[in-house]
């Protein structure tokens, strides 16, 4: 398989305060990769760092060998949610074209006839066509989160970065989330960061937990070691929801 | 034609309010949108200080005013990057420097009140030919901008960072509007004057997003609510013989405030039928 991102030695400081330290790791393609870890634990900063939106103090980050503000839109990225202002006037359909944008250049940032049969398209895939020109803040949450996998689908990226998929969905829509994923693994490569641990490992295909320090297994399994690691105290290894138990390993 | 159209300075006015809505209603909408009204009136203040210079100084008002305004901005800019203190208590601190210099130069030029009056509440009426051309080629270049990039301004509006992962030009297009908001409230300036000048650029949009989710419909909602709000202040302050900024925004406040008890009737109502 091909190694498409490479981090060696990454150190994050905001002021003094050091947040990742000492994080190395290699994606391949069509990996699924969850990073676990405590809210304040670099998650974000990992996620972030891997876009180019941040300044790295030493170490470094290569995508497909170039570095990351030269690649970032390589990118199919899904931010979290509770960033967003939800009266700002949009309606879905315009949210996922705005991932067409990538393609324009020279003064021509009109959307194409193809690019809302593309967008429509994975409205359609999503469930969401009914919602096509709804404004954003009717749609629940789980549909919401479903639009901005549509969106970074829209960009034809290779690889997903999903930053807190399922926080703040029920049971439920977070396997239907995951299914998703999973569908879409086969053709592209998935990081996603989470704090909630009672999920995805019978989804995902490597797991490492992030506290600052990254720990890695080689496997989808979560130990209870790694978790120990990461949150600094034991941790509950029961999953919820029809997700199962036994992925987790022994502990 | 009604003896109110035949003295130039009325027709002008009648100009200036229409060019002054479209200007508005385009800057307005997107600062509305943004969430930028507080940033915007600190740069209404905040240019207040390059008019006190340039005037004590003898340059060109609009020339000082554009210099300090953006110079403001990008210190600004450089203050929360680097020195990472409140956002909101440094702006307020800087719209309260910008007025004070404004202050202190006016009044060191001689003859400074009554100059001091016409920035501080404008006078539409006083609106010169020249003036009016200027609003004119904004407007031009406003309109071609908006048309070109409405795309990317809306897409960046909504979700910077993901913008800035597509590689669009997100930090160019941001100076664009920066520059584009100073000198539009800079030309209303004249019109309705530093104090009132925030409340010409937010009030139509603030109405206009009641009734509408779509940026495109906000923005021309505003633009006619500008011109009607606009030329009744006109007609009101011609009447009544008022200050024409002031009736302008207080006709607009009216609006804003049937609209609002307007607005909540209807929720009430829709609530009632899924009910």
């Amino acid at each position: 398989m091909n190694k498409i991102i490479e981090i060696k030695n990454l150190y994050v400081a905001y002021d003094d305060n050091l947040v990742l330290e000492n994080i190395n790791l290699d994606i391949y393609e069509k990996d699924f990769i969850a990073i676990l870890g405590p809210n304040g634990g670099g998650k974000s900063t990992l996620l972030k760092a891997l876009l180019g939106l941040l300044q790295i103090k030493t170490g470094s980050i290569k995508i497909y060998g170039k570095r990351p503000n030269e690649s970032r839109n390589l990118f199919g990225y899904v931010p979290q949610e509770n960033k967003f202002d939800w009266q700002f006037p949009i309606s879905v359909i315009d949210v996922i074209l705005s991932g067409r944008l990538k393609f324009k250049k020279n003064f021509n940032f009109f959307y194409s006839k193809n690019d809302f049969e593309i967008a429509e398209e994975l409205l359609k895939k999503f469930g969401l066509l009914d919602w096509k020109n709804k404004h954003i803040s009717e749609l629940s949450g789980g549909q919401k989160k479903r639009v901005f996998i549509c969106r970074a689908l829209a960009t034809e990226s290779d690889i997903l970065l999903l930053d807190e998929p399922t926080a703040e969905l029920d049971a439920h829509i977070e396997n239907c989330i995951y299914d998703f994923l999973k569908e879409l693994n086969s053709k592209k490569t998935i990081i996603l960061v989470t704090h909630d641990i009672g999920i995805i490992s019978g989804y995902v295909s490597k797991v490492c937990c992030l506290n600052k320090k990254l720990f890695y297994h080689h496997s989808g399994k979560i130990t209870g070691e790694m978790l120990q690691n990461a949150y600094h105290c034991p941790v509950d290894l029961i999953a919820h929801g029809n997700l199962p138990h036994r992925v987790l390993g022994d502990h | 034609m009604p003896e109110i159209f035949q003295f130039e300075f009325i027709r002008n006015s009648i100009i200036a309010v229409i060019l002054l809505s479209i200007t508005c209603g385009i800057i307005g909408s997107y600062i509305v949108v943004r969430r930028m009204v507080f940033i915007s009136d600190a740069i209404a203040h905040t240019v207040f200080g390059g008019i006190g210079i340039a005037h004590y100084f003898g340059f060109n008002i609009f020339a000082g005013a554009f210099v300090f305004g953006i110079l403001a901005m990008i210190i600004l800019e450089l203050i929360i990057r680097y020195i990472k203190e409140r956002r909101d208590s440094i702006i307020g601190i800087m719209l309260a420097s910008g007025m004070a210099i404004g202050i202190i130069f006016i009044y060191l030029t001689p003859g400074y009140s009554t100059d001091l009056f016409s920035y501080l509440f404008g006078n539409i009426l006083l609106i010169t030919q020249n003036e009016l051309i200027h609003i004119a080629l904004l407007n031009i270049i406003l309109l071609i901008f908006f048309v070109v990039y409405f795309n990317v301004l809306r897409a960046i509006a909504f979700d910077n960072d993901f913008a800035v992962v597509l590689k669009l030009p997100v930090q160019n297009i941001n100076f664009a509007m920066t520059i584009f908001i100073t000198i539009a409230i800079i030309l209303s300036i004249k019109a309705v004057g530093i104090i009132l000048v925030i409340a010409l650029l937010t009030i139509p949009p603030s109405i206009a997003s009641f009734f509408f989710n779509d940026l495109k419909k906000i923005i021309i909602t505003s633009i006619c609510l500008g011109i009607l709000f606009g030329c009744c202040g006109l007609y009101f302050s011609y009447n009544f013989d008022l200050p024409t900024g002031a009736v302008i925004i207080l006709i607009s406040v009216c609006f804003y405030l049937i609209s609002l008890i307007f607005k909540k009737i209807k929720q009430k109502f829709a609530f009632h039928k899924i009910q």
